[in-house]
């Protein structure tokens, strides 16, 4: 289904520096002071995507991983840094050229509803990209759609129908329907089962997992559920306050993770087993606020490990073991990897 | 009320101190001129600082049925009718609207998902606390407020001083959950806490610390709680009891840890196998098959028959089941024709 086989050991997506702010209001009398505040949504981010591989991106609300996955597909303009795909950099590109590339790019969002249009049919929601890129003529679109239909496991019956009368399983599995239709190589999943059941999550999850496996997709799937992720990741990466402060293989980062804050969020996911209580206290605090981060490192105020350096000094993101990086003053660093880049890049 | 000092009534679901008792509980709503009863024959029983979970999934009726309880309006066409529905001895269906007011939020309170719809945004978060003193707290004067809010703000761990005159946005979410549950909570009188999915819109590190807040309060109170929620793992961490809803009925009541230990009820049991781990120990996710059925449409037998992987025949096509007491003990009930038959059910 892909045009052209991606070469794979080069990355399909890659970052650099990436940066993302929005201005906020403020009133006039701020502005005519000079006083700009702005949201730090995301600040700094290098990361490849290798094809065929899924990225999960992890953190609290707040921590710029939609914002992420949004200016990586140009939904969002970047502030600063650059984006390449496939070798390309897309960063500026716009107009047709954009239009072109983004055939390959699509978006699964989180909430099935607020992302269709309620007076389309469903057979109208998932031809519109190839109507928007010109693809085929009414025929082969109609085609196409129950094609995709089939694919994602509903059958051709659902054309016709509206999003009223379809439930939330069904039409997340026509919002992955309606992101295929291009036939895309790349795939950002902003928290596609966040809305759902626990019953039909499994349904969209498993549904998710073949199609990356069948079609050769590469995924960053943006989530707050370390569940889903540790099913479908093949790497992770764990955001705060617009920076990614740590990033490895999903087996390392599970195993042994670095970072003060990824080892707080871990511990406080819940499980679901009664014998399992967390027990002890919960991390004190909540997540700053991303316009007046803290200085030096913005977890410090919330870690156990914080030192004076951490008050001034952002650290850099560097290895800490073999197959993962980190951010943090208080954890050693270790000799990179032979042939280790910016990124723990693991061949597939 | 009869009260036994230890253990459970006999032949009874509750726990021998009882605090609310529900019995035949039907809520009908009106969609398009055809009755929807989105909960049916209802119980549900609640001890002296237990916490029980009120399980289900998206149109389960487990907020419908907790509204209810409550008297909480529902619609004008919308019909409630129970069998009993007492409140520590309080007939409950027999309040005048001026009595009803004085329970809610006086013996009886509720604490909703989205914190910040659930306050005025027009109004100071003082101004929104006052109001509720003023109903449920006849032993202060009007002078006494702003230095008892100030006092139960900090024993949700908030320091309100200073923040009387802040609005619901100068709030995270978080912050604006606990001054929620510090609201609920302000009345002497209180005997019983609703929860209708209180942490469900929080990140986890703040979920741990609402849920940590919530036990205080159970331990310091000794307040009864009903926890509604779809998240088993909150229902593992939290909860004594647990009432599974499916359809607008209650299918099983177990101990907490029979609950996920001995799952008596197929729906039960395969809602526990399609939850994703953390960590995934590998392999495809369990996924129920279908989805939940609709309610506007007449049902004959078991309304989870179409999904249950241990479908016995005929019998559960045709043959609603009743609750009948399981393997478990403790008064624990299920709804399955697989129950109290030659071969026990088993959890697989």
């Amino acid at each position: 289904m892909t045009t052209s086989a991606p070469d794979p050991a080069t990355p399909l997506v890659s970052v650099r520096d990436l940066r993302t702010h929005f201005p906020v209001g403020g009133g006039l009398l701020n502005r005519l002071r000079g006083q700009r505040r702005v949201v730090y949504a995301v600040d700094g981010v290098s990361i490849d995507i290798m094809p065929r591989q899924t990225l999960a991106v992890i953190g609290e609300s707040g921590s710029g991983k939609s914002t992420m996955g949004r200016t990586i597909l140009r939904l969002i303009e970047p502030t600063a840094g650059t984006i390449h795909f496939d070798g390309k950099d897309i960063t500026a590109l716009s107009g047709e050229e954009l239009r072109r590339e983004r055939r390959r790019m699509q978006m699964i969002f989180q909430n099935p509803y607020s992302s269709v249009n309620r007076r389309y049919r469903l057979v109208d929601i998932i031809t519109e990209p190839l109507r928007v890129h010109g693809i085929g003529d009414a025929r082969f679109r109609q085609e196409r759609a129950a094609e995709l239909l089939e694919r994602v496991g509903l059958n051709a019956d659902f054309l016709h129908r509206y999003p009223h009368e379809v439930s939330g399983g069904q039409l997340q599995r026509v919002g992955i329907a309606r992101a295929l239709a291009t036939e895309p190589t790349f795939l950002v999943a902003d928290e596609p089962t966040a809305s759902l059941d626990v019953s039909v999550r499994a349904q969209v999850m498993n549904l998710l997992a073949d199609l990356k496996a069948e079609l050769g997709l590469t995924l960053m799937f943006i989530s707050h559920d370390l569940a889903v992720v540790s099913y479908i990741a093949d790497y992770i990466a764990v955001m705060y306050l617009g920076r990614i402060v740590e990033v490895g293989t999903k087996e390392a980062l599970e195993s042994a993770p670095q970072h003060p804050y990824t080892r707080a969020l871990f511990a406080a996911a819940p499980k679901p087993d009664p014998r399992q209580r967390r027990t002890g206290a919960a991390p004190l605090g909540e997540v700053p606020s991303a316009i007046n981060r803290p200085s030096g490192c913005h977890y410090h105020p919330r870690c156990p490990l914080a030192t004076d350096i951490c008050r001034t000094e952002y650290p850099v993101l560097e290895w800490k073991t073999s197959r993962q990086q980190a951010a943090c003053h208080a954890v050693p660093a270790v000799t990179p990897p032979p042939g280790a880049t910016l990124q723990p890049v693991v061949k597939a | 009320m009869s009260q036994q000092p230890n253990g459970h009534q006999e032949g009874g679901l509750g726990p021998a101190d009882e605090v609310l008792r529900v019995r035949g509980l039907t809520v009908t709503y009106q969609s398009r001129g055809r009755p929807v009863p989105a909960v049916r024959r209802f119980e549900l029983s609640v001890g002296r600082g237990e916490i029980v979970g009120l399980v289900g999934e998206s149109g389960s009726g487990k907020s419908t049925a907790l509204k209810a309880i409550l008297g909480l309006h529902l619609g004008a066409e919308t019909e409630v009718k129970a069998d009993e529905l007492v409140l520590d001895g309080l007939d409950l269906r027999s309040l005048s609207t001026e009595q009803a007011r004085r329970i809610r939020g006086g013996q009886m309170s509720m604490i909703f998902q989205d914190p910040i719809n659930s306050f005025n945004p027009a109004w100071t978060i003082g101004s929104q606390f006052r109001r509720v003193l003023a109903l449920h707290r006849p032993d202060l004067s009007r002078s006494e407020y702003d230095d008892e809010i100030i006092r139960l703000l900090a024993d949700v761990g908030i320091d309100g001083r200073g923040k009387l005159k802040s609005y619901p946005f100068q709030f995270s979410q978080g912050q604006l959950q606990r001054i929620m549950i510090a609201i609920a909570c302000a009345s002497k009188d209180l005997k019983v806490l609703l929860a209708d999915e209180a942490t469900t819109s929080l990140d986890v590190t703040i979920e741990a610390q609402v849920l940590e807040l919530l036990r205080r309060l159970r331990r310091e109170r000794n307040l009864a709680m009903i926890l509604v929620t779809h998240d088993l793992s909150v229902v593992a961490e939290m909860c004594d009891r647990v009432v599974v809803m499916y359809a607008g009925e209650v299918v099983e009541v177990a101990d907490v840890y029979d609950l996920f230990e001995r799952p008596q009820h197929p729906y039960t049991q395969q809602l526990l196998k399609a939850i994703p781990h953390f960590p995934h120990g590998g392999g495809r996710l369990y996924a129920m098959r279908g989805a939940v059925p609709r309610l506007d449409q007449p049902i004959s037998g078991c309304t989870f028959a179409p999904r249950c992987d241990r479908h016995l025949g005929s019998i559960c096509d045709t043959v609603p089941p009743e609750l009948r007491p399981t393997a478990n003990t403790g008064g624990a009930v299920a709804a399955c024709h697989l129950i109290g038959r030659a071969e026990p059910a088993r959890k697989d």
